[in-house]
């Protein structure tokens, strides 16, 4: 690898964009940065500091987001939250889509290998929580999605399901949930012990989540607190929290009718 | 008629595809959702309307109609029953805003749609974002029954 490499996205050369993404030199040079630099090195619309020679620049122009290339867009969205706050999502989106010079096989070419292939690092992931049970259900979601008519029931979404996976792996002490498709494809993962406690996460496309809160209230637990809206992945369980989710939905909440 | 109130103490039926139907077999407020931009109402059909009281032939008339729309039914998928009466009551009961649902015949014409479904009704009084109350509808699901005979 020369000693200055530098990767360029720009959303107006989408074709550049897609041979850069999945070109393994740069590849090696994303990890690189990922593994050695904990510094704000991708910043929204500016350059990075030199860092074990890889110089990474990433444009997040809002005026360039009406172009089509969500995945471009969304591996440049990943990059530039994983070096921040080191996310778990670098293994997962970055990865993934750019493993070992996997050059031509963009994952929107084959979608299904793609949901396929992320309901396998699930299955293999050893920090989620029931991962081979949670595999298996996305697996029958997955065939289950063919079954319907395809106007009423779209099939998974993958960024969905990776958002759906990040979150497990971050979440080792929730148990096993019920996970259902939206119409729209996305994964909705639901704990419910009774109809006063339920707490339901729809894991968008865009890395945001809606979720439903049913708890008891504090301070009169004969009544129940119904609490609804959007988070991201990584704030949500704070929203859970507040309201003792965890002591039902948790492993070691016993599973309700 | 169109518009007109289903009685509190007949029942809807709402197909449910076998994604949305949890490993215990109920069934997930996801079946329960609009549609932005797509649903005004959540589509259901009243059983009664179809036979007065014998609910395998109100099924099987549910079926037949299905049928006719044309639209494919999956093998795990299930008809989910709900008491009108009970519905609203529940919704009303357990909804932070007191939310008071209705549930209307919308027959359905083939020169609208291009089949025609006497039945077809809908439930109105929520939108696209309120999952929780979707999830509430959930909670009201009576007994579910194979879509397919």
């Amino acid at each position: 690898m020369s000693a200055h490499t530098t990767a360029s996205w720009q959303f107006d050369d989408l074709e550049r964009a897609r041979h850069l993404a999945f070109d393994p030199a740069v590849y090696e040079a994303i990890c690189g940065a990922v593994d050695s630099d904990s510094d704000d090195s991708l910043r929204s619309g500016g350059s990075a500091k030199p860092s074990a020679g890889i110089r990474i620049f990433v444009t997040l122009d809002s005026a360039t987001e009406a172009l089509p290339s969500d995945n471009i867009k969304r591996i440049a969205a990943t990059l530039k939250q994983s070096v921040v706050k080191r996310e778990l999502r670098t293994t997962y989106i970055v990865k993934s889509y750019l493993k070992k010079g996997e050059e031509e096989t963009l994952p929107a070419k084959d979608p299904e290998r793609s949901i396929r292939g992320l309901i396998e690092r699930i299955r293999n992931d050893t920090k989620i929580n029931c991962a081979q049970r949670i595999a298996f259900r996305l697996d029958y979601l997955l065939e289950g999605s063919r079954e319907e008519d395809p106007e009423e029931q779209a099939p998974p979404s993958g960024a969905s399901l990776e958002g759906f996976a990040v979150f497990l792996a971050k979440n080792p002490g929730l148990r096993y949930p019920d996970i259902v498709l939206t119409y729209s494809g996305n994964v909705r993962a639901e704990w419910t012990r009774g109809k006063n406690e339920h707490f339901a996460i729809e894991f968008r496309e865009d890395e945001d989540v809606r979720f439903v809160i049913f708890a008891r209230d504090r301070k009169h637990p004969y009544k129940t607190v119904q609490v609804s809206g959007t988070a991201t992945i990584d704030s949500v369980m704070e929203q859970a929290g507040y309201y003792q989710v965890l002591s039902w939905a948790g492993s070691e909440g016993k599973r309700g009718a | 008629m169109k518009g007109e109130r289903v009685p509190d103490n007949h029942h809807i039926a709402r197909y449910i595809g076998g994604t949305k139907i949890k490993e215990d077999g109920t069934v997930s407020g996801a079946a329960f959702t609009l549609r932005a931009g797509k649903d005004d109402y959540l589509s259901v059909n009243w059983l009664e309307f179809l036979d007065a009281h014998d609910r395998s032939r109100q099924l099987a008339a549910l079926r037949q109609a299905f049928s006719f729309r044309g639209h494919r039914v999956g093998a795990t998928a299930r008809f989910a029953v709900l008491n009108v009466g009970k519905l609203i009551a529940h919704v009303r009961e357990r909804s932070d805003t007191r939310r008071s649902l209705r549930v209307q015949h919308e027959p359905l014409f083939k020169k609208d749609v291009g089949y025609d479904d006497a039945s077809h009704a809908g439930v109105h009084g929520y939108s696209p974002e309120e999952d929780a109350i979707a999830d509430l509808i959930a909670q009201s699901v009576d007994a579910t029954y194979p879509a397919k005979a």
